[in-house]
């Protein structure tokens, strides 16, 4: 007997993929558990992640903040759970926890601009002006680890996407950073090194991190996803094409091996849901994401993932074909709330400047 | 009726509510902490011959001599054994050090585990500081120890046919001040069934005497640790009450300070089981 005969169409590439149109593509199949509206949901990772945010801020499901002001939106409060800015590696996850705990105390307390403000080595840019004082930093680093520790322990649901392996690290304790050293502030010299995380490291420094928060937090549960934006640089001696291609590769079997390993972890396929359909979903730039791929990833992310919710009839969602809607094709429609795109904050631009 | 209590400090506790409850009673207590010396403890022994009920803790260790439960059991004397409350769910990281080792700090032999712990580690004041969070709790136990010692107290009460009524208990609140200083709704609800086991009729149930540990130190309940066990309590360290003074309460930050001023120069009982833990957890953490 044909083992492959009594498998579904998904299962065949011909019946699931080559069959469909452009934007019909939903690979989600069986989802281990679902969102529900009060479940708390914090998310971090790479300039994506915040796609992910806003739209369940907008879906009004329980985005939850831990570290507050006045104004939400200014220097970054609301835009991620606590000001930790974009974690790209999962090396910096990992050591936001054991700084968030006193596990780790790293050498680099700060990081001088040349315009004499103080940064924080582990989110450069979180505040345009950085900070006036070393005392002003390490006030705002105490509240603001304690806002850390406060969504890790109450968070339902912990969303992380995986950004980059490249990474820079210092040569001293092995403190990792979300900019190389120059970028935003400090000074680049042989305290640090440049790291190109590999597959073992991130699935074990991931394993840590599980551990470590299942001891916070036991009934939590893990989303992954790998984000579709290219490599803005590259520091390997190659070209940028290819240190994406390991880049995008790597995180993507980490993240497999990560969720098929623990029933907890779950992968969100946002990175195939964009890249499945060439460079349809990228703007000119073949690096920005369109927003109607933010809003295709997020329709499907809806659909399964989100228990008891409707797609919100208000929100120009581009569905996919087989939920009985017309897809829109983006190069019909130009551009539209651009804008709104651009506030993503995405630490990697700064590299632009260098 | 002439009841003898043996026991450590819940035995006076016991007392005044006995007294209390079911006043008229000739009620003594008979402690090592009144007569130390072997010869004293022994003739303590020979006079519970004299008693019509004797209330005891189950005292095992040495230190108790001829009072020991089961020594006293031998001589043939009739014992109600009544439970010790050593309730460490609320207080895990309250370690009892003895003083004899010259610890001088205002919350008398209780000493933090962690504290002790960093400090023997080399860890200045403020990693020490920055240790008091949940996953350091989660890796020392202090999450799970009040589930332990509900089971562990109740079953060991159960066999010495009491109840102990945690979920009533907590509903008033921390029950313990420091582990082994339970608050009086407890010692009240020990006394009514040492008084029921013993067919002493109750004449004043209401009655609540005052709280004779008001006073002593107080160890708070970590906020972590309350979060998960349903309860509400400031972090704030009280030390022992001192005359014509007003009652010390300490942060944590101060607490910490007071512990590392007290360990610098000593001789510290890093052998001490929930010491050496801490010890290992922290090595595990932080290298």
């Amino acid at each position: 007997m044909n083992p492959y005969a009594s498998l579904p169409e998904t299962a065949f590439w011909d019946k699931s993929v080559a069959s469909l149109g452009g934007y019909e593509l939903d690979p989600v199949g069986e989802v281990p558990f679902q969102l529900v509206a009060t479940d708390k949901i914090a998310t971090a990772g790479s300039c994506f992640a915040q796609h992910i945010a806003r739209h369940l801020t907008k879906k009004g499901f329980n985005y939850f903040i831990t570290e507050y002001e006045d104004k939400i939106g200014a220097e970054n409060y609301g835009v991620f759970p606590a000001r930790f800015g974009n974690i790209y590696t999962v090396r910096q996850l990992l050591q936001l926890f054991d700084r968030a705990y006193g596990l780790f105390v790293p050498v680099d307390e700060f990081w001088m601009r040349t315009d004499g403000a103080y940064v924080d080595p582990f989110r450069p840019r979180i505040q345009t002006k950085g900070f006036a004082s070393l005392a002003e930093l390490l006030e705002d680093r105490q509240r603001h680890l304690g806002s850390v520790r406060k969504m890790f322990e109450r968070c339902d649901v912990f969303i992380f996407t995986l950004g980059l392996t490249e990474g820079w690290k210092s040569s001293i304790d092995g403190a990792v950073f979300p900019l190389a050293p120059g970028v935003a502030g400090g000074t680049l010299d042989d305290r640090y090194k440049f790291h190109n995380f590999l597959v073992n490291e991130m699935v074990d420094d991931f394993n840590q991190f599980i551990r470590k928060l299942q001891s916070v937090n036991p009934s939590v549960k893990i989303v992954l996803t790998v984000s579709p934006v290219p490599l803005k640089a590259t520091y390997e001696k190659r070209h940028v094409f290819l240190s994406n291609t390991y880049s995008k590769a790597a995180l993507r079997v980490a993240a497999e091996t990560l969720s098929l390993a623990n029933a907890f972890v779950y992968y969100f396929p946002s990175y195939e849901i964009i890249t499945s359909n060439g460079s349809a979903f990228y703007e000119s730039d073949r690096r920005t994401v369109t927003r109607r791929g933010v809003e295709t990833v997020m329709s499907i992310f809806d659909l399964h993932l989100m228990a008891n919710e409707g797609i919100s009839a208000s929100l120009e969602v581009a569905l996919p074909g087989h939920l009985g809607l017309d897809p829109v094709c983006p190069s019909t429609r130009k551009p539209t709330k651009f804008e709104e795109l651009s506030q993503i904050i995405c630490d990697e631009e700064a590299l632009g400047d260098l | 009726m002439k009841i003898g209590v043996i026991g450590n400090c819940q035995a006076l506790l016991l007392i005044n509510h006995i007294n209390a409850l079911s006043p008229g009673h000739d009620v003594t207590l008979v402690s090592m902490y009144r007569s130390s010396d072997e010869a004293a403890l022994a003739a303590l022994s020979d006079s519970l011959f004299g008693f019509d009920i004797i209330l005891t803790q189950n005292l095992t260790d040495s230190s108790w001599g001829p009072l020991r439960t089961k020594t006293l059991s031998s001589k043939g004397l009739k014992l109600d054994i009544y439970p010790t409350v050593h309730f460490t769910g609320f207080q895990p990281d309250a370690v009892h050090v003895s003083t004899r080792l010259g610890l001088r700090t205002p919350f008398g032999p209780w000493q933090s585990s962690l504290v002790m712990a960093a400090f023997l580690r080399g860890l200045s004041r403020k990693r020490a500081l920055a240790l008091f969070n949940a996953y350091i709790y989660s890796q020392l136990g202090f999450f799970d120890e009040y589930a332990a010692s509900v089971e562990y107290h109740g079953r060991v009460a159960r066999n010495l046919g009491f109840e102990m009524n945690f979920n009533a208990w907590k509903e008033e609140g921390i029950f313990t001040s420091v582990p082994h200083h339970p608050k009086p709704w407890v010692m009240k609800d020990i006394a009514l069934q040492c008084l029921a086991k013993c067919r002493i009729p109750v004449t004043d149930a209401d009655a609540m005497p005052v709280d004779m540990m008001i006073g002593t130190p107080v160890w708070p309940v970590y906020t972590e640790i309350c979060e998960r066990i349903g309860v509400y309590d400031d972090m704030i360290f009280k030390g022992r009450w001192q005359k014509d003074a007003e009652l010390q309460s300490f942060d944590l930050d101060e607490m910490i300070s007071i512990s590392y001023d007290a360990y610098d120069g000593r001789s510290l009982p890093s052998e001490l089981s929930q010491i050496s833990h801490a010890v290992q957890v922290i090595e595990a953490a932080v290298g």
